[in-house]
């Protein structure tokens, strides 16, 4: 999909966090941990390599990026079950039926700054 | 001490340097401060200010989205002056890399249509929505069309602003679309199955077949084989239509928030 644009949006995202926390100034943003969803349009492979190419000049650069994928998980809504579906099969694996809400895995979040002294 | 990382040292420059004389035996300073920001959140941003838009002009935003060639802008020709007798005022904002030959065909009818030429951008956003909006009479507007670049990808992650998505599968394609694009399939409200007129030709398409991997993403929209050279067949979009459209007057009316 788009990887590149959202390597520099997730780099911007962690440029505003670490603003808002003067606490952290001056400390190395080592590493930047990203949860992208199975219905998310983006691409975890593509993402990790798109990365450094995006980074220079930033906060984020020679920083690490930890890719955590998030299958998609729905909860029935008719037997309560709450377990991880593959992308294009979102019925309820324990009863079969198809009166589900999606709870996870449909979109690419910053999840994680890991600031570092050195 | 150390409250961030429970290394036992206390937290200042001198303490760093003493560790980086024993670096195996510490463990590094460092900290991991959890956060949940959406990366889509700027376009988000814009797609609520549209919504709002919409919402207060009582205009019935529908986002179209296809692979190209689905007969996206034929059914927008055949089914404007269909809701014109209604009487349904629309317009169209329809994006494409290159050229405006679509917004001619649609402005044929009568209605205002605004081409966005991508260049090399595969979908519409927000942002480029909004930058037309000054140009509708949004008050003088029942239904707004917004016809995406023809791509079953990229479109679905970029919310516009509509109330409303429509998926169009045209019989000339691979019946089992829905299950091979997911993302995009799985948030539409509404299935169209197009060019119905050909599959006496293609029997190996089977609309069921169609709504069966639908269903599979657990959706429960409609699904509506249609064909816009048989006008009648149309009968059942213009109904769903009248009925969005009246939704929007209802206080309770859900409003579509991705």
């Amino acid at each position: 999909m788009h990887e590149l644009s959202l390597c520099q949006a997730l780099i911007a995202t962690a440029e505003r966090q670490l603003a808002a926390r003067p606490e952290h100034a001056g400390r190395r943003l080592k590493a930047l941990k990203v949860s992208v969803g199975a219905l998310s349009g983006c691409e975890p492979d593509l993402l990790m390599h798109l990365f450094p190419h995006a980074t220079p000049g930033t906060q984020a650069e020679g920083a690490e990026l930890k890719v955590e994928f998030q299958p998609a998980q729905v909860a029935c809504n008719a037997c309560g079950e709450r377990r991880d579906v593959s992308a294009n099969q979102l019925a309820c694996p324990a009863c079969g039926g198809n009166n589900v809400s999606l709870v996870a895995g449909d979109g690419v979040f910053l999840t994680g700054l890991t600031l570092s002294d050195d | 001490m150390c409250n961030e990382c429970g290394c036992g040292m206390s937290y200042a420059p001198t303490s760093r340097t003493a560790r980086a004389a024993t670096p195996a035996a510490t463990p590094s300073h460092e900290t991991v401060v959890a956060v949940r920001e959406s990366l889509f959140g700027a376009n988000e941003a814009v797609a609520a200010q549209n919504r709002a838009t919409f919402r207060t002009h009582g205009v019935l935003a529908l986002n179209l989205m296809s692979s190209p060639g689905t007969g996206k802008t034929y059914l927008l020709e055949t089914l404007i002056p269909l809701l014109a007798r209604i009487p349904l005022r629309c317009a169209v904002v329809v994006g494409d890399l290159e050229t405006d030959n679509d917004a001619q065909r649609i402005a044929r009818t009568g209605a205002h249509a605004i081409q966005i030429t991508t260049g090399q951008a595969c979908h519409l956003d927000a942002t480029m929505v909004a930058d037309v909006l000054p140009q509708l009479d949004l008050a003088a507007l029942d239904i707004l069309f917004i016809e995406n670049v023809g791509n079953l990808v990229c479109p679905a992650s970029f919310d516009l602003g509509e109330a409303r998505r429509i998926a169009l599968l045209s019989v000339c394609e691979g019946d089992d679309k829905p299950a091979k694009y997911p993302t995009l399939f799985h948030k539409a409200d509404l299935m169209l199955i197009t060019k119905a007129d050909l599959l006496p030709y293609l029997p190996q398409f089977e609309p069921a077949r169609s709504e069966a991997c639908l269903r599979a993403l657990a959706n429960h929209s409609p699904c509506l084989t249609i064909s816009s050279m048989q006008p009648e067949t149309l009968a059942p979009l213009v109904d769903w239509l009248v009925r969005e459209h009246a939704a929007l007057k209802q206080p309770a009316h859900a409003w579509k928030a991705v």
